[in-house]
């Protein structure tokens, strides 16, 4: 039976908000494909025609969420802020869409954004980590910097953000201060290492 | 503002407050905060005071101190710089130049940018400034401890103030005594060790309670009662815009003390205003049964129309009833000169089950220093805490009492004598001359009239 591309995109949904709430119900290391499968009442033939596998899966989720961090980041952005001020305002609007992935967000990075792989292991990591540098250089083209791909300002930056990713995962303050102070301390730092002086902040 | 002060503020600003307890021993080891933690120790008790200290002696290199010293604090931030505020309340212990630095501390520590106080919003009251606010200035007006104050407008028009707290102030706070902790551990096997112990505990459970703007805006509000009808203006808070991390409150125009100083003010003007501090102290302790424990000028507006605005109410100790009859006993002791009574109180406040076991050098030292503190109430008719020679006296106790580094009392005795010291330094700079007896008398009689009326 051929089924209609809007069908497609209906299921594809579905499975993603299925799999989000199994995921922070039983854990993501302890949901399974059957389960998500069995959840959304489908063969678990027909979710691997969606996705591939678990991580690629949870990696999509986080890859749409951090895209739509960074459209709340342009909505908001005034054009006025500092540097640093800029990339701690898209770093907070990713992370605030985030939130509903947060406790199971190291495991999905882990395996889908590591700082260790040359290339994520599944297109939609490589593709959110591209479209995230992205919108870095473009802020960074914004203050009269240039961010050259795989040059050791990028491997910086993308350290320092999964470091932060990493800290709010587990980050037990209330409402996630500590990540908000290690966020701004961090964007600092970047823009003194590329600046190679103090940033107006 | 002074360069090498500009230069430090740059400085500061691109630093991340420092919330783990390694980071931030690691910073005490510095050179800065090897006199940070000789000022802590001022502070919190006598004991880390080397003699030598003392010998902070020529003005040069005390400034570079301070600025030094400036430059850990507004790093630190949180519970040590609310060591620098009272520090800045000893004119006793810091001569003027010190003093100065010390307010730039007070008003000008490293700000927040406005993307960082966006997300505090919207995780405090779920909405950005500008969606809460008809105008909100993005820039700081003034810098607290733990949170700096903004600008803003209502819907409606008022005109307010909103402070924002720092993030994750609580664990600042938690790992800066634990810090004094460490270093508090240098001398476990002394005696004191477990009143100065008990003193940190003790300030750490105050300034820990002032992370919870909605505590300090109730706490306000009662003051707003009571002082209605008096020239001392406590602003109104506004619920509705407020959190335990945010607190918006009406906005009093004026200066502050460094400002009006530096208009030159009449003698009456200046006696005006010492009496209405004198009475925002005095009547919300015998009212309150509080100590305000965070009498420094940052918390004062003096207004162009005479009245004083009286600000910030993080800061404060309540006596339980038990502890107010001790004070009370002892306020009557102090007035009558009865010294059996003194020593008997002197032997509750340092848990001592008799006089007998007192310290006689101790017991002289207080003595005096009771003398000292009572004098301005004992004299009839005008005070002069200007006056040189109580000035002085005040300064050669407040030595004596370092050197001699007691610290077994209660909390309590902490609290007010920062409250006092804070209180008469501020007199002090003032210049001011004026019935303090009076008031004062007149404040603990009214407030045992009305006791048994319902609660403010």
């Amino acid at each position: 039976m051929r089924i209609t591309q809007e069908a497609k995109q209906q299921n594809r949904k579905r499975i993603l908000q299925v799999a989000a709430s199994l995921f922070s119900e039983q854990g993501y290391g302890k949901t399974t494909t059957r389960d998500i499968s069995t959840a959304c009442k489908m063969a678990k033939g027909t979710l691997f025609n969606y996705f591939p596998s678990k991580e690629t899966l949870a990696m999509t989720m986080v890859a749409e969420a951090m895209e739509e961090g960074r459209e709340r980041y342009l909505e908001r952005r005034a054009g006025e802020e500092s540097l640093v001020e800029e990339l701690f305002l898209l770093v907070a609007s990713e992370l605030r869409a985030l939130r509903p992935y947060r406790l199971y967000i190291g495991p999905v990075l882990e395996s889908g954004m590591s700082v260790f792989a040359k290339e994520a292991c599944c297109p939609a990591g490589e593709q959110a980590r591209r479209a995230h540098l992205e919108t870095v250089a473009a802020i960074l083209a914004a203050h009269h910097y240039e961010l050259v791909p795989e040059s050791i300002a990028v491997t910086l930056y993308w350290s320092l953000y999964l470091g932060i990713l990493a800290h709010w995962s587990k980050d037990t303050s209330s409402h996630q201060q500590a990540t908000l102070s290690l966020l701004d301390y961090s964007m600092k730092v970047f823009a003194v290492t590329i600046s190679g002086s103090l940033p107006e902040v | 503002m002074h360069p090498v002060l500009d230069t430090s503020l740059t400085k500061i600003s691109c630093r991340r407050i420092p919330s783990s307890s390694l980071i931030r021993s690691w910073c005490l080891g510095s050179t800065n905060a090897r006199l940070a933690a000789t000022y802590i120790s001022y502070a919190i008790q006598k004991n880390f005071l080397a003699k030598d200290q003392q010998e902070l002696a020529a003005s040069r290199a005390k400034l570079k101190a301070a600025i030094q010293l400036f430059g850990t604090m507004g790093y630190l931030r949180g519970a040590v710089m609310k060591v620098g505020q009272l520090l800045a309340n000893l004119p006793q212990v810091m001569d003027r130049e010190l003093i100065e630095i010390f307010e730039s501390l007070q008003f000008e520590a490293p700000p927040m940018h406005y993307s960082l106080i966006r997300e505090v919003f919207l995780d405090e009251l779920g909405r950005e400034p500008e969606e809460l606010f008809a105008s909100f200035d993005r820039q700081a007006f003034a810098a607290a401890s733990l949170g700096q104050v903004h600008r803003a407008r209502l819907a409606d028009g008022t005109r307010v103030a909103v402070k924002i707290q720092y993030p994750d102030m609580a664990r600042t706070i938690e790992s800066d005594f634990k810090t004094l902790g460490l270093l508090l551990k240098t001398i476990r096997f002394k005696e004191s060790y477990r009143y100065l112990f008990a003193h940190i505990l003790d300030a750490k459970e105050v300034f820990s309670r002032e992370l919870d703007y909605l505590s300090e805006a109730a706490y306000m509000e009662r003051n707003r009662r009571l002082f209605a009808g008096t020239e001392i203006v406590v602003p109104r808070s506004f619920p509705d815009y407020s959190s335990k991390r945010v607190l918006t409150m009406e906005y009093l125009p004026g200066k502050h003390l460094p400002a009006f100083l530096g208009a030159d003010p009449g003698q009456e003007q200046r006696n005006h205003f010492g009496r209405l501090i004198s009475l925002a102290l005095v009547r919300s302790f015998f009212r309150c049964k509080t100590v305000y424990a965070d009498l420094h000028p940052g918390n004062f507006i003096f207004m162009a129309d005479g009245r004083l605005g009286f600000l910030d109410f993080g800061c404060f100790r309540r006596f339980s009833p038990q502890r107010w009859q001790v004070q009370a006993d002892s306020e009557e002791a102090m007035f009558s000169q009865d010294q059996d009574k003194l020593r008997d109180f002197l032997a509750r406040l340092s848990f001592h089950d008799s006089p007998e076991e007192l310290d006689p050098q101790w017991v002289e030292l207080m003595f005096r220093q009771i003398q000292w503190v009572v004098s301005p109430i004992t004299t009839r008719g005008p005070f002069d805490f200007a006056d040189g020679a109580y000035v002085a006296e005040g300064v050669e106790l407040f030595k004596e009492s370092l050197v001699l580094g007691y610290s077994r009392t209660d909390s309590f005795y902490n609290w007010l004598n920062r409250a006092i010291l804070g209180h008469r330094s501020m007199m002090y700079r003032l210049g001011s001359v004026f019935d303090y007896s009076r008031l004062y008398l007149e404040e603990m009689r009214g407030a045992s009239s009305s006791e048994g009326s319902p609660e403010l």
